[in-house]
């Protein structure tokens, strides 16, 4: 069997395709942000919810929520927001399902990492800034952000680069992502091994630059420690 | 010391102390009072479990206490802060005390030589250059100059607790608070680690309150010792007093049980010997 693997035919597309990354990019973008800030809610509540009876709902209500949507698949959440959504008066269009059903579905992974960020700050070394005189602003800002963001970073790295891959998904809304625009450009020219090979090298471009950038911050947090 | 005419540095006075573990309340300190002079080491002696640790993290403010007072002496600033069950020690206030903790607890996201220069550059607004050099100098006095860049993650534990209690000293406190100090270190250290904490009351008149099992370090570094025992102070003596045998029965037992220098074999109970810290 010889197969007539030919680039070039998709030459016509390269727009299409150069838009669909910028789609992609857009996506993750917007996934990202709002899952982040709903992971810093779900994190400071996981961690201080159980400390005072009055934030103990504000506990329940983020571990409810982190058990319920770690177990729902990411494409569930997306046909919930594209189609139920709307049943109830909530048309948020293909674009906005996706990024709401994403950053949903990234909310309870940053919540955990966030969580253990704080867990994992140690207690004795904050007791000892505080016993020297430290006021807490400056305990805060000086001791457990830094601590925080170096336990944090490299986990969370890990979830963006899976919400970016996971905007594959959106194809199935119709979001005209890589997926989708890689579809349509095979029902035209039957090019299927080149359109994947293509698509492959399309996420790749997206997310390594994006890795290369936090390894150069995670290698910068460790030359700080020493 | 007559430099400083018998002042007194801290006095605690019916200290009582407690903490839930578990859904149960276990009182650590039982109304425990006494006084520690300007410019004199006061160790307070004990076995585990009596509430020593306690003590200490009620003195440095890092415990609420529930009934008795702490009364602090500081030259700078008000001249004495009474500490009860609803006030205690401003961050402000904290400054003039220097805290040296058993785990030693040093900042893991700092050098070593960081840990000493943070707080006197953001407690004492010393200038970063002037700040370095005193902390090349202390570092160099315990023989640590060779770690001064590495992470603090790269000590060993002794080599920690040598960090730490020149932390504490680098803020130039005036009542200097040091929980078992000389648990993980060699004769040699113990011996630096004495000439520069001596050197250091001498020279500033801080008041040192200190704890420790070590009867042979408190022989040496002691002005005056007191024996906790359930929470209580049960007995007290000089130095002086303890060197020629003048001591009460319980301290008499109790150097007796932990007195390297004793003839006789080092007889712990055995259940003390498990018994954990609750600190």
């Amino acid at each position: 069997m010889s197969y007539d693997f030919d680039l070039m035919a998709l030459w016509t597309y390269r727009w299409a395709f150069l838009r669909s990354i910028w789609v992609t990019i857009e996506v993750s973008f917007f996934s990202i942000v709002f899952g982040t800030i709903l992971g810093i809610l779900i994190g400071l509540a996981r961690h201080y919810g159980r400390s005072n009876w009055l934030l103990y709902p504000t506990w329940l209500l983020s571990t409810v929520w982190v058990y319920v949507f770690i177990s729902i698949p990411a494409l569930v959440l997306l046909l919930w927001a594209y189609y139920i959504l709307p049943i109830f008066g909530i048309g948020l269009g293909s674009f906005w399902a996706a990024v709401l059903g994403l950053s949903i579905n990234l909310s309870p992974f940053a919540g955990e990492v966030f969580r253990s960020g704080l867990a994992n700050v140690p207690e004795g070394e904050l007791s000892a800034a505080h016993a020297m005189g430290y006021t807490w602003p400056q305990v805060i800002f000086l001791f457990i952000l830094p601590q925080f963001f170096r336990n944090s970073v490299p986990p969370l790295m890990a979830q963006y680069y899976t919400t970016v891959k996971m905007s594959s998904l959106a194809s199935v809304i119709g979001v005209v992502e890589i997926i989708n625009v890689s579809q349509q450009v095979i029902y035209d020219t039957y090019k299927t091994l080149e359109v994947y090979a293509l698509v492959g090298l399309a996420y790749a471009v997206v997310v390594v630059p994006f890795a290369i950038l936090a390894k150069r911050y995670e290698d910068r947090m460790l030359i700080k420690r020493i | 010391m007559l430099a400083f005419n018998d002042q007194i540095g801290l006095r605690v006075h019916g200290l009582r102390a407690s903490y839930w573990n578990r859904k149960k309340r276990l009182q650590v300190l039982n109304g425990a009072s006494f006084e520690a002079t300007r410019g004199t080491i006061t160790v307070v002696v004990g076995s585990s479990g009596a509430g020593k640790s306690t003590l200490i993290n009620c003195v440095a403010g890092l415990q609420p206490i529930d009934d008795g007072e702490i009364e602090f002496l500081i030259d700078k600033g008000p001249k004495s802060i009474v500490c009860n069950r609803n006030r205690r020690l401003s961050a402000h206030e904290r400054r003039s005390i220097g805290v040296c903790f058993q785990q030693s607890h040093l900042w893991s996201h700092m050098s070593v030589r960081d840990n000493l220069v943070h707080p006197q550059v953001w407690l004492k607004g010393i200038d970063k250059p002037e700040a370095e050099r005193t902390a090349d100098r202390l570092l160099e006095s315990l023989r640590l100059s060779q770690q001064a860049k590495s992470p603090v993650s790269q000590l060993s534990g002794g080599q920690r607790q040598r960090v730490a209690i020149l932390r504490a000293l680098a803020v130039k406190p005036e009542i200097l608070l040091l929980d078992e100090i000389t648990a993980s270190q060699d004769p040699a250290n113990v011996q630096s680690i004495f000439d520069i904490i001596k050197r250091y009351v001498m020279e500033t008149g801080c008041t040192v309150l200190t704890i420790s099992h070590d009867m042979q370090f408190v022989r040496r570094i002691a002005d005056r010792v007191h024996l906790i025992a359930n929470g209580v102070i049960v007995d007290s003596c000089t130095n002086a007093d303890l060197a020629a045998g003048k001591i009460g029965n319980r301290l008499a037992e109790f150097t007796r049980m932990f007195d390297s220098d004793s003839d006789e074999p080092r007889s712990r109970e055995p259940s003390e010997m498990i018994d954990i810290d609750p600190r």
